[in-house]
């Protein structure tokens, strides 16, 4: 852009709307968008509407601060999600990388639920994750659905997401073959269904029943052991 | 069509079983200003044309429009930043929308608290004291924060 100090003190900004001032924060880390609310007292809570939130525990690797960091992280996400007060998330991605800030992974998803979330991605790379929320999946707003990791999917006895379109799981490990059986009849996923599966989930055999307008995509990984 | 709205009045039309040459329709624009509109055309255009020019390849396609972007934004000032984010929205240009958001987001990640102010043009109207305690309150978001 032009030299940005050549704005002769005119106040540009404040002619835009709140939500175009979200979508603008919407581009920013949450960390960044918090920070927003000192401008003046109009920014003070608009950072609470932006519609999408990314968390990511990846830290530029400084061994003698690793463990501050890292609590610094998880306290961050506990606030920007307990600030939220339900106030409604259009996107939310939840990344973690270190087994502290996974341990979390449970309640920070049962707080992105209940902010009536559309679209969810929860990753984690860690040999070992724990379990997810059943909220998860009686979840009524979920439009998109993507869980990446070694997560154990353990169900409800009722299991209802009607609005899902798009389901994407990788790695996850099911209960037993009935488990899977039990998510894919209860849940129609309209349009797009991937899974990507190794041969230390849990399942032997699946079987899918899907509607014609849904595109179903699967990969097998076996493990050098078997 | 990019242009959502400018479609959505041609659909009206059809709907409405109004018979009018494309070349002479008037579609009343009256909440964006000649000079964004012009930009929002070209970047349109620009768009379309790299896009045709590249019809297999995304990457390149990518990469020629964020080439093609940065030169845009060397010659935007901040101010006009404005009208071209109200106008882009007006039309519901939803491309041209995210990369002037994202390109006003971009000047202000990672900044101070003064030099965010100073960029938009806003002045602080705490009441003294306030301030300083949400500064306290939200000192973990300004870690790490380059130096004016």
């Amino acid at each position: 852009m032009e030299d940005s100090s050549t704005t002769n003190g005119e106040d540009w900004i404040s002619r835009l709307p709140d939500s175009l001032l979200c979508h603008i924060l919407s581009f920013l880390s949450p960390k960044e968008a918090v920070g927003t609310s000192i401008l003046s007292k109009r920014w003070e809570n608009l950072w609470i509407s932006v519609p999408s939130l990314y968390f990511c525990d990846i830290f530029t690797t400084d061994c003698g601060n690793y463990m501050n960091k890292v609590n610094c992280y998880i306290d961050y996400v506990n606030w920007v999600l307990a600030h939220r007060d339900g106030f409604a998330i259009e996107k939310c991605n939840l990344s973690c990388y270190t087994l502290h800030a996974s341990a979390h992974l449970y309640s920070w998803t049962c707080a992105v639920i209940a902010c009536t979330v559309q679209e969810l991605t929860i990753k984690s790379e860690l040999f070992r994750v724990g379990q997810l929320p059943w909220c998860l999946l009686t979840c009524k707003t979920l439009v998109v659905l993507k869980i990446h990791g070694r997560f154990v999917l353990n169900f409800p006895t009722f299991i209802c997401l009607p609005r899902l379109k798009f389901l994407y799981l990788n790695s996850v490990i099911y209960g037993d073959d009935a488990s899977m059986q039990k998510l894919f009849s209860s849940c129609p996923v309209h349009e797009d269904l991937v899974i990507k599966r190794h041969d230390w989930d849990g399942v032997g055999i699946i079987l899918l029943y899907m509607g014609t307008t849904t595109k179903y995509t699967s990969e097998f990984a076996q493990s050098q052991s078997s | 069509m990019k242009f959502c709205a400018v479609k959505q009045y041609f659909d009206d039309e059809n709907n409405n079983n109004i018979t009018s040459g494309a070349s002479t329709t008037m579609i009343p624009l009256p909440n964006v200003e000649s000079h964004p509109l012009a930009i929002l055309i070209t970047y349109c255009k620009k768009h379309l044309k790299i896009k045709a020019n590249n019809a297999d390849n995304k990457k390149e396609t990518e990469k020629e429009m964020e080439q093609y972007e940065q030169e845009l934004l060397k010659k935007v000032m901040p101010q006009e930043l404005t009208e071209l984010i109200l106008a882009a929205n007006y039309l519901n240009f939803k491309e041209a929308l995210d990369f002037f958001c994202r390109a006003v987001a971009s000047a202000i990640q990672n900044k101070s608290i003064e030099f965010v102010r100073k960029f938009f043009g806003l002045e602080s109207d705490f009441e003294l004291g306030e301030e300083e305690k949400l500064r306290e309150e939200f000192a973990w978001s300004f870690e790490g924060v380059d130096e004016d």
